[in-house]
């Protein structure tokens, strides 16, 4: 198990190079003069090409490439464009607030979808389970946008219970809004996937073999079902939760929830090159590292899953 | 003694305006929640690059001059008062002994030498420089021949020459700038890289917190040479979606927003808001930008009048609700400059049918032509309008819209027949627009987009940089309108017009014809 593991760790490195040269190559492929965008439009083609040699932008494209990869491993990710700031210092602050979000939503999507999907499998065919599972398709279907302003025209405006967008730090009434309007799809897709999951389960033989040692209903379902439909819901968390590690954007600029999604956008507009391929690089590499606590948390569940060398 | 009579007498009328208006006007305290589209990043003078920076920076920065609340005309600053030696080349700035920076230091001339020639100093790289290019020595700094600016001098604490190479009337109104502000050198020091987010300067209000991505907060300068601000808070939130701030304003968290499209008629019907909405005309213009260099257009007068009498631009204002004016040439209403007995190119297909048959195409043009333009969606459905005008009488153009990088790419490089484009003045001088619009020396990546050259147009835009009577300047610039009109290098369509809601409280605003915004007069009812 724990070679199992070393080996998954080192076949990052290969990835993750692969994955910053890919970075590297469709940034630099945006195109647009940088240091024209810096200089503003008034500025002369003198103080342009004074700025384009300042930062090194005529170099050949390897040397652009090598010099990104070393710094990049040895911690040092250049100062924003935009900001003149240290990027180091800037990304923690707004990736802890996309966590946040991203960590609730999902804790509480994991919770409703898981819910409502076992219900729906239960009572198979049941008026509960047609209406659960028009609800979920109703969440997994409606744009973000448009039930982010609904919901927002609801809370803020016609209610008035709840600021429309903004954030405090530490958990405040701000991040409801757009819990809610994330967890709608979220929490939809995770009932659909755990119905079917647990559908799956209730069809096998030691289902019907733990029924008639006389376990009660309630029984059979937490320590028999759930725990053997728990593999594809843990999947599909771990699916959601890297996609919404990327940062929302469009959540985050509705809710100017000022996270990572919204820090990617801004330094995409701006063509702010190191905000922008430090910023990638680690949420691709985040994306890889939860897909492989993934993997590896099928093992704990599943004793049928073994990793052997 | 005449000379202090005088100055005696100016103060007698200054301290009687002041009063006057202190007395007229309301209350003190209050705060005041604005929004902007993005986090400005930095505030420093010698940084701005951007209009959203400006917007926030205008009130925390001041200079020489600055910017009146209407965006149009120019009021002292930290100067008290300037004049200009007979023949246009010196300039004497005459600094009030009453004005400091925000750590309470007070300014003199050293400052603002200092503060110039930081924007100058290649090392600072900034976008600002350009302020400066014709005055006597900055070529020299620039090039790294000279640690100073020769012709910016300290004639005593509280007075300072600058010599420019050439005259140059709009020279104050650049000083109105942002980027001309001064900044406390111990503050540049003491924060070094951090300057931009702790700027330290002498606008009404000083900086007091900024949170990330998030919000900026700015409080009253109780030493403002004007008088402090009767806000004691100014935030401004950093709220990209346009719809947002509606809601936020519509829920009370924010005073002001700005009207979209979707929510015009909306507003304009609700009892609350229907008085609290603002417009001002913008010191804008937009475009058809000709390549004068190749292609058909660029050869062609008689397309060129094709295309402008083609386009009915009373039908996009209309789309836009009204929220724009008819351009006729490059000065917007109620601007030196602008002229309305120019050639106005008024909605004619038949017209341009037939310029198009002179032109040898009776048939209309065999190609497609591509018009490139930024990717905004509303933006599109305006070409779209124009796109159809056009099929109608035979030139047909595909539109083409790229990033706004890309968009400066290929038009600074004249990749293109044809582009839409717009300009904004970068201050409240119609020299704003002519100058890089028209002039040769801006061709390659001073603003000369067309790649147009005449040298009766270099010759009158440079009369009109030396010109200081107003009368004099205002014929200069119709005629320089009227050129375009003929020769059409822009075929300007529409300015735009600002639309803004503000809390119905909020009393004395005044948007701003160059939409940097000032909040120093503004106040709150109860």
């Amino acid at each position: 198990m724990f070679n199992y593991i070393l080996k998954r760790f080192l076949f990052l490195i290969p990835i993750l190079i692969g994955l910053s040269l890919l970075i590297f190559i469709f940034l630099y492929l945006i195109p647009g003069d940088v240091a024209r965008m810096i200089a503003g439009p008034s500025a002369s083609k003198e103080v342009v090409d004074s700025i384009t040699n300042e930062m090194g932008l005529n170099r050949p494209l390897p040397v652009q490439y090598f010099e990104f990869l070393t710094n990049f491993l040895t911690g040092d990710f250049g100062h924003s464009y935009q900001s003149g700031k240290a990027i180091i210092d800037e990304i923690p602050i707004v990736f802890k607030r996309t966590l946040q979000l991203t960590i609730i939503v999902q804790i509480i999507s994991f919770i409703i979808g898981g819910i409502m999907g076992i219900i729906s499998a239960v009572w198979r065919k049941s008026i509960w389970d047609r209406l659960i599972m028009a609800i979920s398709v109703s969440g997994l279907s409606l744009p973000l946008f448009w039930s982010a302003l609904v919901i927002q025209l609801l809370f803020s405006i016609y209610l008035g219970w709840l600021p429309p967008s903004g954030y405090r730090s530490g958990f405040d009434l701000y991040i409801i809004l757009p819990t809610l309007t994330l967890v709608l799809p979220n929490s939809g897709m995770l009932a659909r996937v755990t119905r079917s999951a647990v559908i799956d389960v209730m069809n096998n033989d030691y289902i019907r073999t733990a029924k008639s040692k006389g376990l009660s209903n309630f029984w059979v379902i937490t320590k028999h079902i759930v725990r053997n439909a728990l593999i594809p819901m843990i999947t599909m968390t771990g699916t959601n939760l890297s996609r919404m590690m990327g940062g929302v954007i469009m959540i985050e600029i509705i809710f100017t929830w000022p996270g990572m999604g919204k820090y990617v956008y801004d330094a995409l507009l701006a063509k702010d090159f190191p905000a922008l391929q430090t910023a990638t690089m680690l949420i691709a590499s985040l994306v890889i590292v939860i897909n492989l606590f993934v993997d590896l948390t099928y093992g704990l569940i599943d004793p049928r899953i073994r990793y052997h060398n | 003694m005449r000379r202090y009579s005088i100055l005696i007498l100016l103060l007698l009328v200054f301290s009687l305006v002041f009063s006057s208006v202190v007395v007229a006007e309301g209350n003190y305290g209050g705060e005041f929640t604005g929004f902007s589209s993005t986090d400005p990043k930095s505030l420093d003078p010698a940084a701005l690059g951007s209009w959203d920076q400006a917007v926030m920076a205008a009130n925390v920065l001041e200079g020489l001059a600055r910017l009146s609340p209407s965006g149009q005309s120019i009021e002292p600053g930290i100067a008290k008062s300037w004049e200009v030696s007979d023949d246009g080349l010196v300039w004497t700035f005459d600094l009030r002994e009453d004005a400091y920076f925000h750590n309470d230091e007070n300014i003199t001339a050293e400052d603002v030498k200092y503060s110039f020639e930081r924007v100058i100093n290649p090392e600072t790289r900034s976008p600002q420089a350009w302020l400066f290019n014709k005055v006597v020595g900055y070529s020299e700094m620039r090039n790294g021949e000279a640690a100073e600016v020769s012709g910016i001098r300290v004639a005593d604490d509280y007075t300072l020459e600058i010599e420019l190479v050439e005259p140059l009337t709009p020279f104050v109104s650049m000083l109105a700038s942002p980027g001309a502000a001064v900044v406390s050198k111990t503050a540049v020091e003491e924060y070094g890289d951090q300057f931009g987010q702790n700027v330290v300067s002498a606008g009404p209000f000083k900086l007091t917190n900024w949170e990330q991505n998030l919000e900026l907060e700015m409080s009253a300068f109780e030493d403002y040479w004007a008088g402090r601000p009767y806000l004691d808070t100014l935030k401004f939130r950093f709220i990209h979606d346009e719809n947002t701030r509606i809601i936020e304003l519509l829920s009370g968290n924010i005073d002001w927003a700005w009207v979209t499209p979707a929510h015009h008629q909306g507003l304009t019907n609700n009892s609350v808001y229907k008085d609290s909405i603002y417009r001002v005309n913008t010191l804008h213009v937009a475009y058809f930008i000709v390549n004068m260099n190749e292609g058909p257009f660029g050869n062609n007068l008689k397309l060129r009048q094709a295309i402008s009498y083609a386009l009915n631009r009373e039908s996009v204002i209309d789309s836009l609700q009204g929220r724009a004016n008819r351009a006729i040439g490059i000065f917007p209403p109620g601007f030196m400059g602008h002229d309305q007995k120019a050639t106005a190119y008024e909605y004619n297909p038949e017209k341009a049918k037939e310029l198009l048959a002179e032109a040898g195409y009776p048939d209309g043009l065999p190609e497609t032509y591509t018009v490139i333009s930024l990717p905004w969606a509303n933006l599109i459905k305006i070409l779209e309008i124009y796109q159809q005008n056009l099929r109608d009488v035979g030139i047909n153009i595909e539109l083409k819209p790229v990033q706004q990088g890309e968009y400066m790419s290929m038009i600074g490089e004249g990749n293109f027949d044809l582009a839409y484009g717009y300009r904004v003045a970068d201050y409240a001088d119609p020299d704003s627009f002519v100058y890089p619009l028209l002039h040769s020396d801006s061709i390659d990546g001073g603003g000369n987009v067309a790649f147009y050259s005449n040298d009766k147009i270099d010759n009158l835009i440079e009369e009109g940089r030396l010109e200081t009577d107003e009368q004099e300047r205002k014929n200069i610039y119709e005629e320089i309108n009227n050129m375009v009109q003929e020769e059409l290098p822009y075929i300007s369509t529409t300015h735009n017009i600002w639309v803004d809601v503000m809390n119905p409280d909020v009393r004395n605003w005044q948007p701003s014809a160059m939409d940097i915004h000032m909040f120093h007069r503004v106040w709150l009812a109860e």
